[in-house]
């Protein structure tokens, strides 16, 4: 993880201006030339993405009305100066993860050892494979390849189970048993299936993005 | 680090790249080449998804920066300021242990090279894509552990085991066994994978890191015997 530190608003904006959406946002509430809390308001009233920014807010202390502001402008959490260097990662962590789809918040916590970035390494990976997959697969059924196609699948089951994508997982696993059992029809069908799972999590970011729903497409046949 | 000896299958012809296209066109684990990005060493930009993309330009500039020597250089040690990584070299390489992955998927080679770049930075990591171009590489890289699929295209991993078993040279390698099998599933393979360590691929996160250290201290302890 990377940390740019900002000394005031204006700096913060600069940096924000020039680099986009960062993970995470840590901030203060008293600043040199703003608030936090008018920061934060103006932030958002801004983009999408600022407006879904998770914040952490870190004071020396803070009024309850203040308080009242920060939680209804969706901070994930405010930490309350001196604080445990614990509490402070825990934190980190908590907002970091929140981003996520419960899959894939499953994902960090059941795969990946709590290893959110590590996760998303894999997964931005693989959203670039999938896509590479998804021709290889069309070239072993046009060639009649079962081994080709049985790997291909075997390969898919096991990256939708590593993403937690447990329902992909299962149409995987279907298609690698039509596949090696040389259930050509079938075959052809659940490949059908499967690929709407892959285009939908290429083009939903793993999940993250709401107005991409996941398929309601299942198997009729066991 | 990751050490690729096959050359990348297809390389895109587009002005711009994504980490993962520019990690196999450089030979690079992809963590290192966001490393890379996030250190300044090639100039790249986000989307608005957040997505790493890397110009070509930066790539070939990247390229004729390197020779063939140095592709290994790059540390994806974040830890590490990059400049101590140039004069650590001479040293580090008399510690370099080298680890031969044997896996079809691509998927898997990258989370292998996730693990073993941020668990074992000592760690040279070779891949081949199936069982006769890791067989090739097996003598060329010499490695002191080998992990292996089982089920990868032409040989697979098990008959592939046996083979190696039968040379004397492999006694010096230790190896490991990844699989998205289950326990039922591997029984076909039960003849090879007595005494071998075998890790379930959903599991692969939190088990490789122990294996692998178990297993280096074993290939240590072979090599340094009489």
């Amino acid at each position: 993880m990377q940390l740019h530190a900002c000394g005031s608003v204006a700096q913060a904006r600069a940096w924000l201006d020039a680099h986009g959406a960062p993970d995470l946002l840590l901030t203060d509430l008293m600043l040199p030339d703003e608030t936090g809390l008018e920061f934060i308001s103006a932030l958002r009233a801004g983009a999408d993405w600022q407006q879904t920014l998770p914040v952490l807010v870190m004071t020396a202390g803070v009024q309850p009305e203040s308080m009242q502001q920060l939680a209804s402008l969706n901070v994930c959490q405010v930490l309350i100066k001196p604080l445990a260097i614990d509490a402070l990662r825990d934190a980190v962590r908590g907002a970091l993860q929140a981003r996520l789809s419960i899959p894939a918040r499953t994902a960090v916590d059941t795969r990946f050892g709590g290893d959110t970035a590590m996760f998303e390494t894999f997964r931005d990976a693989a959203l670039a494979q999938f896509p590479v997959d998804s021709r290889q697969i069309d070239e072993a059924l046009a060639r009649a390849d079962a081994g080709a196609l049985e790997r291909g699948a075997h390969s898919i089951k096991g990256v939708f189970a590593l993403l937690r994508e447990d329902v992909a997982s299962e149409v995987a696993r279907r298609l690698e048993w039509a596949a090696r059992e040389r259930r050509t029809d079938d075959a052809t069908a659940i490949w059908a299936v499967l690929r709407v799972w892959l285009d939908w999590y290429v083009r939903s970011r793993g999940g993250e993005t709401a107005q991409w729903a996941a398929p309601s497409l299942h198997l009729a046949t066991s | 680090m990751l050490h690729m000896i096959d050359p990348a299958p297809d390389t895109p012809d587009r002005d711009h790249y994504t980490t993962i296209e520019v990690a196999r066109m450089l030979g690079l684990a992809v963590r290192s080449v966001q490393l890379m990005v996030d250190r300044g060493e090639l100039s790249a930009w986000k989307t608005a998804g957040g997505h790493r993309r890397i110009s070509r330009a930066a790539v070939e500039q990247w390229r004729s920066g390197q020779n063939v020597t140095a592709r290994a250089a790059p540390q994806p040690d974040p830890g590490e300021p990059a400049l101590a990584a140039t004069a650590a070299r001479p040293t580090a390489a008399a510690s370099v242990r080298k680890v031969l992955l044997i896996e079809d998927s691509v998927h898997f080679q990258n989370l292998v090279s996730l693990v073993v770049s941020q668990k074992f930075p000592q760690v040279q990591l070779s891949v081949a894509n199936d069982g006769l171009a890791g067989l090739a590489m097996y003598g060329k890289v010499e490695p002191d552990v080998l992990i292996v699929d089982i089920l990868l295209p032409g040989i697979d991993g098990a008959t592939l085991i046996t083979t190696l078993r039968s040379h004397p040279q492999f006694a010096r390698s230790q190896l490991l066994v990844i699989t998205s099998l289950d326990a039922a599933q591997r029984e076909p393979y039960a003849f090879a994978l007595q005494g071998v360590t075998v890790i379930h691929k959903p599991q692969l996160v939190s088990a490789l890191p122990q294996a692998l250290e178990q297993v280096l201290r074993q290939a240590q302890g072979v090599s340094a015997a009489p």
